[in-house]
C-alpha cells in the first residue's frame, strides 16, 4: 500500500472546496488572492510531484510526498477557513485600510492582508511562514472582542512576527543567542554535569560532541522563539505607544494560572521586558504590573528546566538589542507624544468623533484614555462606554482614511 | 532568505522540506531515465550549507549552520546506513561527500555524472533530510502551535 491514490483523493476533495470558497463575496481581494495561490502552490503543485514519481518503484519517495501531503494539508485548512471567515460581516471593515497601510509601511507596498475574526481567544497570524504565499500577512482578532476597537494594538504584536521574518532577524539573532547560550553553559558548567551526568568533562571537550550540541540546538531554539515573541511585544509597543500596554493586560491579565509552553515567556517576563522598552522609549507605564501577574512554573525534568534557564538567561542579556533592532526598524515612526492625540480625548470624552486623527495609534491611545476615565460618558453602563467608544473610534478612523486619501 | 557565502544561515524546516524533496524527485527521475533536471539539486544546495565540499569542516560548519540545522543533519545522517557521526567534525566529513556528490550533479558543463548507486545514495539523503525536516515542522505546528497552527499573542492552548 502507498497511500498515494488516498492522497490525490483527499487533495482533489481540497481544490474542490477552494474552487467552493473562490465563489465567496470577499470584501478585499487579497483573501481571493490567497486562495488562489493555495491552489497553484500547494495542491496543484502536490498533484504534479505525485505524478512525477507515479511510474517510480520507490516506495520511500512516494511515503514521503504522502507523508508531506499530511502535514501540509493539517497547515493549510486551517488557512482556508481564515480566508472564509475573513468574508464574515462580525469584522470591522473600517480598520482594514489603516492595518494595511501600517503593514506595508514595514513590510512593502506588495504586501496584503487578510483580516479575520476567529474563535480563538488569542489574537493569532499566519506571519509570512509559507513560501507558498510571500508577501501575505494573516491577522485573526477574537471574534468575541469585535465589537471592541480597544484590542486592535495587540495586532501589532501579531504583525511584529512578519516584520521579524521580512527582515531576516533569526539570521541576525541566532549568532547572538548562541554565543549567549555559550557563555550562561560555561557559567553553568556544574549544573549542566550534574543534571546529565556528565561528570569529569570540560565544556571544551564537549563543544565538537552532538549530543550536546542536541542540547545547545534545544536552548537555541527555545531561546529564538522567545526572542521573537519579545520581539513583537516591543514592536507593538513601539508603533502604538501605551494603548499596547492597556490592550495587552486587558486581554491578558492577570495570566492564566499556570504557565504553557516554552516557546513564549513567562507573561510576568513579557510585562517586564515591555516596561523596559517602554521606559526607554520614553512611553508611561505601570512599574508594578508585572507582579500583579500570576503563573506556576510548568512541569519539567531536570534537564528541561536547566535548559529553560540556559535560554532564559541569554534572553534576557539579549533585550538591550532587541529594543535596537525595534529602534532602527521603526525609525520613520514618530516618537510617543501624547500632544499628538489630546484633542481626540476631548472630542471622545465629549462623545463625538473628529478629524486630524493623523493615525491609527493616536485613535487608539485617545480611546483608552477615555475608556480609563470613569467620567468618561458620565453615568452610561460600562458596557454601553465600549460601545460607544467602539462607534467613536471607528468613525474618527472613516474620517482619517478619507482625509489621507484626499491630501 | 537570502544566503551569504559563509555566513550563519538560519533555515526554515520548511523550506528545507521542499528543495530535499524536489531534489529527491530530481535524482529519483535521473535513476529512472526520465530526466537530468539538476536544478532542484543546485537549490538545494544554494539554500542549506553555502561552502564548496572541499571546504566543509567542523569548524566551518559550526560557523555556517545554526545548532538546530546542525542537529537535522545529524539526525539524517545518523539515519544512512552505517552512518554513526559521533562529533561535528564527523558530521562534516559525511557531509562533505554529499555536497561533492550534489556538485558534482549540478555542474553540467564538466559532464559530471554518477553512477546509479550513488544516486540511489544521495537521493536516500535527500528523503532522510526531508523527513527530519518535516519532523522539525511537525513539532512546528503541530505540537508547539497546537491546532490552529499560527502563531498567537500567548501559547494557551
Amino acid at each position: 500500500m502507498d497511500y498515494v491514490d488516498y492522497t490525490v483523493q483527499k487533495t482533489k476533495a481540497i481544490l474542490a472546496e477552494i474552487e467552493r470558497l473562490s465563489a465567496s463575496e470577499f470584501p478585499y481581494r487579497d483573501a481571493r488572492e490567497a486562495l488562489e495561490l493555495l491552489k497553484s502552490e500547494i495542491f496543484e503543485k502536490r498533484l504534479l510531484h505525485i505524478g512525477l514519481v507515479a511510474d517510480s518503484p520507490d516506495t520511500k519517495i512516494k511515503q514521503q510526498l504522502c507523508s508531506k501531503a499530511n502535514i501540509d494539508n493539517f497547515r493549510f485548512l486551517p488557512i482556508l477557513g481564515f480566508v472564509l471567515r475573513s468574508t464574515n460581516v462580525r469584522s470591522s471593515f473600517e480598520v482594514f485600510a489603516p492595518l494595511l497601510r501600517l503593514s506595508r509601511q514595514f513590510l512593502g507596498d506588495e504586501t496584503k492582508l487578510v483580516l479575520s475574526s476567529e474563535w480563538d481567544f488569542s489574537p493569532l497570524t499566519y506571519p509570512l511562514v509559507f513560501e507558498q504565499l510571500p508577501h501575505f500577512v494573516f491577522i485573526g482578532m477574537p471574534a468575541t472582542e469585535s465589537g471592541n476597537a480597544l484590542i486592535l494594538p495587540l495586532a501589532g504584536h501579531e504583525l511584529g512576527h512578519s516584520v521579524w521574518r521580512n527582515r531576516s532577524l533569526p539570521d541576525r539573532f541566532t549568532p547572538i543567542l548562541q554565543e549567549r547560550i555559550n557563555e550562561a553553559f560555561a557559567s553553568h558548567w556544574p549544573r549542566y554535569q550534574e543534571v546529565t551526568g556528565q561528570k569529569g568533562v570540560s565544556i571544551k571537550e564537549l563543544s565538537g560532541d552532538l549530543l550536546f550540541n542536541r542540547d545547545v540546538s534545544q536552548a537555541s531554539k527555545v531561546a529564538l522563539k522567545q526572542t521573537e515573541e519579545i520581539f513583537c511585544d516591543i514592536f507593538g509597543l513601539r508603533i502604538f505607544g501605551p494603548s499596547y500596554i492597556d490592550a495587552f493586560h486587558y486581554l491578558l491579565g492577570p495570566g492564566f494560572g499556570s504557565r504553557r509552553g516554552l516557546h513564549y515567556p513567562a507573561l510576568k517576563t513579557r510585562v517586564s521586558f515591555i516596561n523596559r522598552a517602554a521606559e526607554y522609549f520614553g512611553i508611561p507605564f505601570d512599574g508594578s504590573a508585572p507582579e500583579t501577574y500570576f503563573e506556576k512554573p510548568g512541569q519539567m525534568d531536570q534537564r528541561a528546566q536547566f535548559l529553560l534557564a540556559i535560554s532564559e538567561e541569554a534572553i534576557d542579556n539579549s533585550v538591550p538589542t532587541i529594543i535596537e533592532s525595534v529602534t532602527e526598524i521603526c525609525s520613520s515612526v514618530p516618537v510617543y507624544d501624547a500632544s499628538a492625540y489630546s484633542h481626540i480625548v476631548t472630542a471622545f470624552k465629549s462623545a463625538v468623533p473628529t478629524d486630524r486623527a493623523g493615525s491609527l495609534p493616536n485613535v487608539l491611545n485617545a480611546a483608552w484614555v477615555a475608556y480609563k476615565d470613569p467620567a468618561t460618558f458620565g453615568s452610561l453602563a460600562h458596557d454601553k462606554k465600549v460601545d460607544y467608544l467602539n462607534e467613536l473610534v471607528l468613525k474618527t478612523i472613516e474620517v482619517m482614511e478619507y482625509e489621507i486619501k484626499t491630501v | 532568505m537570502s544566503v551569504a557565502y559563509g555566513r550563519l544561515k538560519t533555515l526554515s524546516p520548511e523550506e528545507l522540506a521542499n528543495k530535499s524533496i524536489e531534489a529527491a524527485i530530481a535524482l529519483d527521475r535521473m535513476i529512472r531515465g526520465e530526466s537530468d533536471e539538476s536544478a532542484p539539486i543546485k537549490s538545494l544546495i544554494d539554500a542549506v550549507i553555502s561552502l564548496p565540499a572541499e571546504e566543509i569542516d567542523g569548524q566551518r560548519l559550526m560557523r555556517v549552520a545554526d545548532a538546530r540545522t546542525i542537529d537535522v543533519f545529524s539526525r539524517a545522517v545518523s539515519s544512512m546506513p552505517n552512518q554513526h557521526p559521533k562529533t561535528v567534525d564527523d558530521l562534516a566529513g559525511q557531509i562533505a561527500i554529499y555536497w561533492g556528490a550534489f556538485e558534482t550533479l549540478s555542474s553540467v558543463d564538466d559532464g559530471g555524472r554518477l553512477q546509479g548507486p550513488q544516486l540511489s545514495e544521495i537521493k536516500s539523503f535527500c528523503l532522510a533530510l526531508h523527513r527530519e525536516a518535516m519532523a522539525e515542522l511537525y513539532d512546528a505546528w503541530v505540537v508547539d502551535r497546537g491546532e490552529s497552527g499560527g502563531e498567537t499573542l500567548f501559547g494557551l492552548r
